[in-house]
């Protein structure tokens, strides 16, 4: 089965839900078997031979498809599916657009990360931005106005993007970024801050972020969930692979990008930190991890990629399962304000054990995935050299306000007795809310134990956007 | 030089009047630039970046002239005066920029470079200088119209030309749309009321 059929599958059933299903059961049910469909078949692919390039046909390699962004589309097809599920059970009247929509997302950012055409990229990154302006109003009151700041928002970072890809266009004389050959150091200076702004805006790097906590607290959570997970590891990605196909990268957009990075390390962790709604702390949560995976980008070295690269496909599963266990909160006791809940242990111990463990993973504890890509950055950040090795340090304490966010948000929501008095009414949740959360628990677990596998073609990958 | 010259002065002009002009008639500047840079690429011999250009290039002023017709629009943060005194200082201070880096552009590019550098610092006050959702999409479109200058830059750029305005198109019917459902929501389309719904 090739690679290119699999990630059609999401739009084509996106299709048959937008055109054929007669009612948003049928078309959630449609949407449910398509996805696991793709990620079973994924997962067969990958399984029998990891990224071979035997897997994309004529069709895909003319389309500007690679291979190499493999590493980075699994997860985004896994992950969408967990989110499809999830959507099952959350979603009540879901429409017929919620999900030809939200499968238009998966299938586009999928297909974005594996594309190495500049044309193909800048269609995808638009179809992916536009859909989730209108996802983000599947509610109406105030998510009217958060889709209003992300559409808005995202259309100036669009434009950015746009002026960059044309530029890199018209100064290489190609749409294939795997053939460009040399420009002057001042066109990649450009082309690279007009990336940084465009593609900034989109992975939600201070000052470019304040759609983020709007967009994530008002969008239903399993499109918070894939939002800050996968589209915004998806972003960086991608920003990686249009950054570094520029040789050489420039020293100084390097450390320019480094201390942007650690701007919105800081600045997410500490407004976190001071949230009382579980979802807007989870947004900002997620601008203090892509202040991280930016981090990387910074250092700009072969290891640094490598890590940032395992960052990114973590992230994906860490910060989805926490969208994913706050989303069960809210689905099970109606409430999303931090001070109003508590004593959730006992009565949702599956989903207090996930959160706990994203919460962790995201922190950087060992054995759990997010310890291995931090500490593979911070590494390579020591490794470098020059202001590094201060930078790296500035990093690591500047993450800690996060980490006791962490601590803070599940002791009150899970262990502390309820302040308000009147313990929340916990109700059943279904399979299918349950189901991804055990998953992805197992999953930071097992790929901070076993990362080998990863980070050897996170390597891989690595050098090879560096080699060019 | 003369015809990207004078084009270019024609550009910078109907940039400039999206600035000052109330949301109307400001669609209609938006039309105006359009329509310049469709002749523009005819007069370069890019046929159809011309007719892609002309033909998607009606489409974005019109939604917006439709979408103004059901929203009323807010009071400008800045009156015509300080407007004025505001386009006159952005063009002058792109100019500056542009002289100052124009070392770094080809020689055969130097009225390029200026007039897309004015029509960067007229976009970017556009979006900072106005409250109307709609205005800060006309900011947007100026945006997108330096990248379809830019591709004027290069060869064989059909596919990204049709490409861009197609989305543009998008942008500006999803956006307009949005500005619609808010103005029925709330009753404006003040994007600094919106913001501050939430705090």
């Amino acid at each position: 089965m090739y690679i290119l059929y699999i990630l059609i599958i999401p739009l084509v059933v996106a299709a048959i839900c937008a055109f054929f299903s007669r009612n948003s059961k049928m078309c959630a049910y449609v949407a449910v078997a398509g996805m696991t469909l793709s990620a079973v078949l994924f997962t067969a692919n990958w399984l029998i031979g990891m990224g071979a390039t035997t897997y994309l046909d004529s069709v895909a390699t003319s389309a500007g498809l690679s291979s190499s962004g493999l590493i980075v589309a699994y997860p985004v097809i896994i992950i969408g599916t967990f989110v499809t599920w999830f959507s099952l059970a959350y979603i009540k009247n879901a429409g017929r657009i919620y999900y030809p929509l939200l499968l238009v997302i998966i299938g586009t950012t999928a297909t974005a990360v594996m594309s190495t055409n500049l044309a193909t990229l800048y269609a995808l990154i638009e179809i992916s931005t536009l859909s989730t302006a209108l996802l983000v109003t599947y509610r109406k009151g105030q998510a009217f106005e958060a889709a209003t700041k992300f559409i808005i928002l995202n259309s100036i970072g669009s434009s950015f993007t746009l002026i960059a890809l044309i530029l890199m266009f018209v100064s290489y004389g190609t749409l294939d970024i795997t053939s460009f050959g040399s420009i002057s150091s001042n066109a990649i200076l450009l082309i690279s801050l007009f990336l940084l702004i465009g593609l900034g805006t989109k992975i939600g790097v201070v000052p470019m972020h304040s759609w983020v906590p709007d967009t994530y607290s008002e969008a239903p959570i399993p499109v918070s969930a894939f939002l800050a997970g996968t589209v915004k590891g998806a972003s960086a990605f991608i920003l990686i692979r249009l950054l570094f196909s520029m040789h050489p990268a420039l020293d100084v957009v390097l450390l320019f990008i480094s201390v942007t990075a650690l701007l919105t390390v800081g600045i997410g962790a500490i407004m976190a930190y001071t949230q009382k709604d579980l979802k807007r702390f989870l947004a900002y949560s997620s601008i203090e991890q892509a202040g991280i995976i930016l981090f990387a980008i910074g250092i700009g070295s072969s290891a640094a990629l490598a890590g940032g690269i395992f960052q990114i496909v973590n992230n994906m599963v860490m910060k989805t399962l926490l969208f994913l266990c706050v989303g069960a909160v809210i689905a099970a006791t109606k409430r999303r304000d931090i001070e109003s809940l508590g004593s959730l242990a006992t009565r949702m111990p599956i989903v207090a054990a996930g959160f706990l463990i994203g919460a962790l993973a995201l922190s950087g504890i060992p054995p759990l995935n997010g310890f291995v890509s931090e500490y593979l950055i911070l590494q390579a950040g020591f490794q470098k050299g020059g202001y590094y090795p201060a930078l790296s340090i500035i990093l690591l304490v500047l993450t800690l306000p996060m980490f006791a966010a962490y601590i803070k948000v599940f002791q009150r929501t899970f262990l502390a007795t309820d302040r308000s008095g009147i313990i929340p009414e916990v109700s059943y949740l279904s399979i299918y809310i349950i189901i991804p959360i055990i998953i992805l628990s197992v999953l930071c677990v097992l790929m901070g134990i076993f990362p080998s596998a990863i980070i050897e073609q996170a390597n891989n990958l690595s050098i090879a956007i560096l080699g060019g | 030089m003369e015809t990207v010259l004078a084009f270019g002065i024609l550009w910078v002009i109907f940039a400039c009047l999206i600035v000052i002009l109330r949301d109307r008639w400001a669609a209609l500047a938006l039309l105006a630039l359009n329509l310049t840079i469709a002749a523009f690429l005819l007069a370069e011999n890019d046929l159809i970046g011309a007719v892609l250009k002309a033909a998607l290039g009606i489409l974005p002023p019109v939604i917006i002239l439709l979408a103004a017709g059901r929203t009323s629009e807010p009071t400008p943060r800045f009156n015509v005066r300080t407007l004025v005194v505001g386009t006159v200082l952005t063009v002058a201070l792109s100019c500056l920029v542009a002289f100052l880096v124009q070392s770094q552009f080809p020689v055969e590019r130097t009225a390029e470079t200026y007039i897309l550098f004015v029509l960067f610092g007229v976009a970017f006050l556009v979006i900072s200088s106005q409250r109307s959702i709609l205005k800060l999409l006309l900011g947007i479109l100026i945006l997108e119209n330096i990248g379809t200058l830019l591709l004027a830059w290069g060869t064989g750029t059909a596919l990204f030309a049709g490409l861009t305005e197609i989305f543009v198109v998008l942008i500006t019917f999803i956006i307009a749309l949005i500005a619609v459902i808010d103005f029925s929501e709330y009753d404006t389309i003040d994007s600094s009321k919106l913001i501050k719904l939430r705090g």
